[in-house]
């Protein structure tokens, strides 16, 4: 023990002097105890799997991702507008506060054949499956992205994927460390103020936003489409520790929507009270090896109040002295939990999968004899191979109980294989059903009450709607400028339209709903995006055609009853259908728009942005042949925006003028009744200003 | 006298050598080194303590200091250590505060050479031009990086931050004019509280991160070089068996063995078309 003894003979001194230097470095070595942890130092995950998106060379279907950049250069001031930057997307509105977003043609005001997710929450809703875009409780400023599924993805989007998929990614809670305050005044009585406050730490973060949207709407002496609405919302997030998070998000919008026609008392102007709320709960467990489970939780609410309802035509029309008119309430709620996984098998293969079970209920005494629940249930599994270095294979499906007697298989396939590093090609085959909706399955109502003619719930049951959508893709980049096209070819199997006089009875018509119609969607997408240091250019264009026919014929096609002279009922119903569905189908689609959005920063705080949108004529479903269609609209945005201080930090701010249709080609819009159909879509502008503190 | 005390410590000299580890923390990657290091010195040639925290010293021939924290208390003592778990600044700054000058002394850093680190960031990103720094005070290797840099026809671009430049908003500058971002340890940048944010605005930004452990990683950086406590382990008994023959230490040295890490779905979501880990790693392990 030799050595031993040699360090006892200097170990007092050295000891003594150690603590000295200890002591005097104490700072010191703190800070280099500090940089080695700056190696050791364990995180949590924050780019998870779920977090991540696919990049567009990468994913299964065509896809068009609108950020906050692009929602901030449009100056579009409502979260419907937006879509006006996809590719092939008909964005309608049936007055100012009803805007109608579909992709693919044959929709109506109801349009009902695409998922619309919100931070993953489903949000159409029943009773006829759209979406209320004015009143979801979510700023148009709390959008981080938009991704938007042009094509059936139900092996990854669930139940109702079917024309394509919106999914809205709101602002992350930990992004919220600056305050704002926000400001929009504007012609057509556009009033709008928003604040958004937030702390982000390293356990907890929030995000609050609130907000008062309000405008006149278009044209309040023919339509009465005014908007106001309060709303609420908040996103937080906590994280008891690496490998956990659970996320509680909140949101109220309380809506007061004018509603009414000139001309036309049973229409009569009116206010409706709309009060929409959710609250959605998600954990997210990060397991070894990238894996993750995730579990939400949600529910969502919505009533309606419309307090003058025309209940009964007649009298409604006439003078009466007790006019026919009464409340319209309905209660929707849906609540919805599901579980995901997703697995990392190896470098080249992944596997996202789980299930989900939702109840969705309606009472609404108006148009269903009874309260209404629909329990649905579904399972998916979507994989994902790297069959070699540049070749990926998508393969998934998702099945479903839609708890009125149908269970569906919805498959997807597709294989994009890099040909070169910065080029892709892409081959997929997806399908899709959409499930009939409450309306369309239980929608029993007297004629002359609540809709000119009556309904009854079809005697015939109604089968989901199926997509089958084959498509080539190629998504490449040339230095700085992004190219992404498709041509795709849909084929739409037993649409539901309406059975007209389904009980046969041609003197007083009741209708039903049926699955009549097939139909085919081809068409031609190609998209650019140029960015370069000062600004971006984003440019799309969209080719379709469609056409229609019977897959099945309506209930009294074939009836022999004479009901005019030399003119028998099926005659009739079949020259009906001829003229109003099958002849104007081809016009459902609009056969050439585009978009095109520019951007520049100039002069170091300015930044000047055009928006010029196209789109030829459109005839949505429910819009007779009696009628024109929605004229070609060619529509140029502007917007100039002056920064002062820094975006997005204390003491910043942004003051802005958004002139829409500033070179006054105006357009017309949806308009199903005479006073409606000459209404213009007028020049109009607007200011905003932003502080941020 | 040192010199006589070293002809014992010859391999045929029965007497084992005394060895012990001082460890600055309990558990992670300093009981992952601990073990390992341990299994290797399971042999009559070598009987070893562990001390923990401010546990009493004891005598030893050779004491291992794993971390800055034992490092420090070591330093100040005139015995032969070799110190793991420091990193290059940190071991530079105790040897030139030491008190005894001659007694052995030498480390493995933590860091990797920033050769070594350059050439990933080149490997990984061969597209890549400008690359981002955040420090809160200008670390001594930044004038050597930017030479590496500049030889490769890369440049540098940095931001200290300061009151004047809170982080998020050197981050948001820093991004508008980089291709990636190159993790330089500084904890008060970078840490648990801050990374989240980090990492969410450079992905908005579609900007990878170079990080600087295995941890960043997981947490979503694009890849990373570092070397695992087993492999330090290895390096540091080697340089033991070197002092058991000789009485010698091997100069300071960098970590010889090292991996490369790349998250695949990070690097796929950001269209970023990555060799996978195995071909980096040897890439960058043909740089002297």
């Amino acid at each position: 023990m030799r050595h031993g003894l040699v360090s006892l003979a200097v170990y007092a001194t050295v000891l003594t002097f150690g603590l000295q230097s200890i002591a005097r470095d104490a700072k010191a070595a703190a800070e280099d105890s500090r940089s080695e942890q700056a190696y050791l130092q364990d995180f949590p995950v924050v780019l998870s799997a779920s977090r991540l998106s696919q990049p567009l060379s990468e994913a299964p279907n065509a896809m068009t991702v609108i950020d906050r950049r692009m929602i901030e250069a449009s100056g579009f001031r409502t979260i419907a507008e937006l879509f006006r930057l996809v590719p092939g997307m008909y964005v309608g509105y049936a007055g100012a506060n009803t805007p109608i977003v579909s992709l693919n043609g044959v929709t109506d005001q109801y349009s009902r054949r695409m998922q619309v997710l919100i931070d993953g929450r489903s949000v159409y809703l029943p009773p006829f499956g759209g979406v209320d875009w004015q009143d979801l409780p979510l700023l148009i400023g709390d959008i981080e992205r938009i991704e938007v599924v042009r094509g059936p993805a139900a092996a990854s989007h669930g139940t109702n994927s079917f024309y394509g998929v919106i999914n809205i990614i709101s602002r992350d809670a930990a992004s919220a460390d600056t305050g704002t305050v926000s400001v929009n005044k504007g012609e057509m009585g556009i009033s709008d103020v928003s604040a958004r406050l937030g702390k982000s730490g390293e356990a907890l973060d929030y995000r609050l936003s609130f907000g008062y949207r309000a405008d006149g709407g278009d044209n309040p002496q023919v339509l009465n489409d005014t908007s106001a609405n309060h709303l609420l919302n908040l996103r937080s997030s906590y994280r008891p520790d690496s490998s956990n998070g659970v996320e509680l998000q909140l949101g109220l919008n309380n809506g007061s929507y004018g509603m009414g026609t000139a001309g036309r008392p049973e229409d009569a102007f009116r206010t409706i009270k709309t009060r929409n709320d959710f609250q959605q709960l998600s954990w997210l467990h990060n397991w070894a090896m990238g894996d993750e489970t995730k579990v939400t939780l949600y529910r969502i609410g919505r009533d309606y109040s419309d307090p003058y309802r025309c209940i009964d035509f007649p009298t409604c029309k006439g003078s009466a002295p007790v006019p026919g008119f009464g409340h319209d309430d309905a209660s929707i709620r849906r609540r919805d939990l599901e579980i995901q996984n997703t697995n990392q098998l190896g470098s080249n293969n992944r596997a996202v999968w789980g299930g989900g079970v939702r109840y969705d209920s309606v009472d609404q005494p108006r148009i269903f004899a009874s309260s209404r629940t629909l329990r649905q249930s579904r399972i998916f599994a979507h994989h994902e191979w790297r069959v070699t270095e540049s070749t990926l294979l998508n393969l998934g499906a998702m099945y479903e109980d839609d708890g009125a007697g149908h269970k569906n298989t919805s498959p997807r396939f597709s294989l994009n294989h890099h040909v070169l590093p910065q080029h892709t090609l892409r081959a997929s085959v997806s399908s899709a059903t959409r499930n009939p909706m409450m309306a369309e399955l239980y929608m029993s109502t007297p004629r002359q009450a609540y809709w000119l003619n009556a309904y009854v719930p079809p005697s015939i049951d109604i089968k989901p709607e199926r997509i089958l959508s084959k498509e080539i893709g190629y998504v490449g980049q040339f230095g700085d400028i992004g190219l992404e096209s498709r041509a795709y070819y849909d084929k739409v199997s037993d649409i539901v339209m309406l059975d007209a006089y389904a009980d046969g009875n041609f003197a007083s018509r009741t209708d039903s709903f049926k699955n009549l119609v097939d139909a085919t969607f081809k068409g031609l997408d190609i998209s650019a995006s140029y960015r370069w240091e000062s600004g971006k250019l984003t440019a799309s264009y969209s080719r379709q055609q469609t056409s229609c026919w019977f897959s099945s014929y309506p209930t009294q096609y074939s009836n022999p009853t004479v009901i005019m002279p030399g003119v028998t009922a099926g005659q009739y119903l079949a020259q009906a259908y001829q003229t109003d569905y099958l002849n104007l189908c081809n016009q459902s689609v609009p056969s050439n728009s585009g978009s095109l959005l520019f951007s520049q920063n100039m002069l170091e705080t300015f930044q000047f942005s055009l928006g010029y949108y196209l789109r030829s004529k459109i005839r949505v479903t429910d819009v007779s042949s009696g009628f024109p269609p929605e004229s070609q609209m060619r529509r140029v945005d502007l917007r100039l925006a002056s920064a002062f201080g820094q975006k997005e930090k204390a003491g910043g701010g942004e003051m802005a003028v958004v002139l829409q249709n500033a070179f006054q080609d105006n357009y017309t819009g949806y308009g199903n009744v005479p006073q409606r159909i000459n209404l213009l879509f007028k020049r109009r502008a607007y200011f905003t200003a932003t502080i941020y503190f | 006298m040192l010199g006589c005390l070293l002809l014992y410590l010859s391999p045929s000299q029965a007497e084992p050598l005394q060895v012990t580890l001082a460890i600055s923390e309990e558990g992670g990657a300093y009981r992952t080194f601990a073990e390992n290091l341990l299994g290797k010195l399971q042999s009559d040639k070598y009987a070893v303590k562990i001390k923990r925290g401010e546990d009493a010293l004891g005598g030893a021939d050779l004491y291992i200091a794993v971390g800055m924290k034992a490092a420090t208390q070591l330093a100040a003592k005139d015995i032969p250590t070799l110190n793991v778990f420091v990193p290059k600044s940190g071991y530079d700054k105790l040897q030139r505060e030491a008190a005894a000058r001659n007694t052995p002394r030498s480390a493995i850093y933590l860091d990797q050479p920033l050769e070594r680190q350059v050439a990933l960031l080149q490997a990984a990103l061969p597209g890549a031009r400008h690359v981002g720094v955040l420090y809160t005070s200008a670390p001594p290797e930044l004038q050597g990086l930017r030479r590496l840099l500049a030889d490769r026809s890369m440049q540098l671009h940095e931001r200290g931050i300061d009151q004047a430049l809170p982080l998020n908003d050197a981050l948001e500058d820093l991004l508008g004019e980089s291709d990636v971002l190159f993790v330089l340890p500084d904890t008060d940048i970078y840490n648990a509280g801050t990374i989240r944010n980090i990492l969410l605005t450079s992905y908005r930004k579609q900007i990878p991160l170079v990080g600087i452990s295995q941890a960043y990683v997981k947490a979503g950086a694009l890849c990373a070089v570092f070397s695992t406590p087993e492999q330090v382990a290895a390096q540091a008994y080697a340089m033991i068996e070197r002092y058991a023959a000789s009485g010698k230490l091997p100069a300071a040295q960098y970590p010889d063995d090292f991996e490369v890490s790349v998250n695949i779905q990070v690097a796929r979501s950001l269209d970023l078309r990555i060799r996978d880990a195995g071909k980096l790693h040897d890439e960058i392990a043909r740089v002297p």
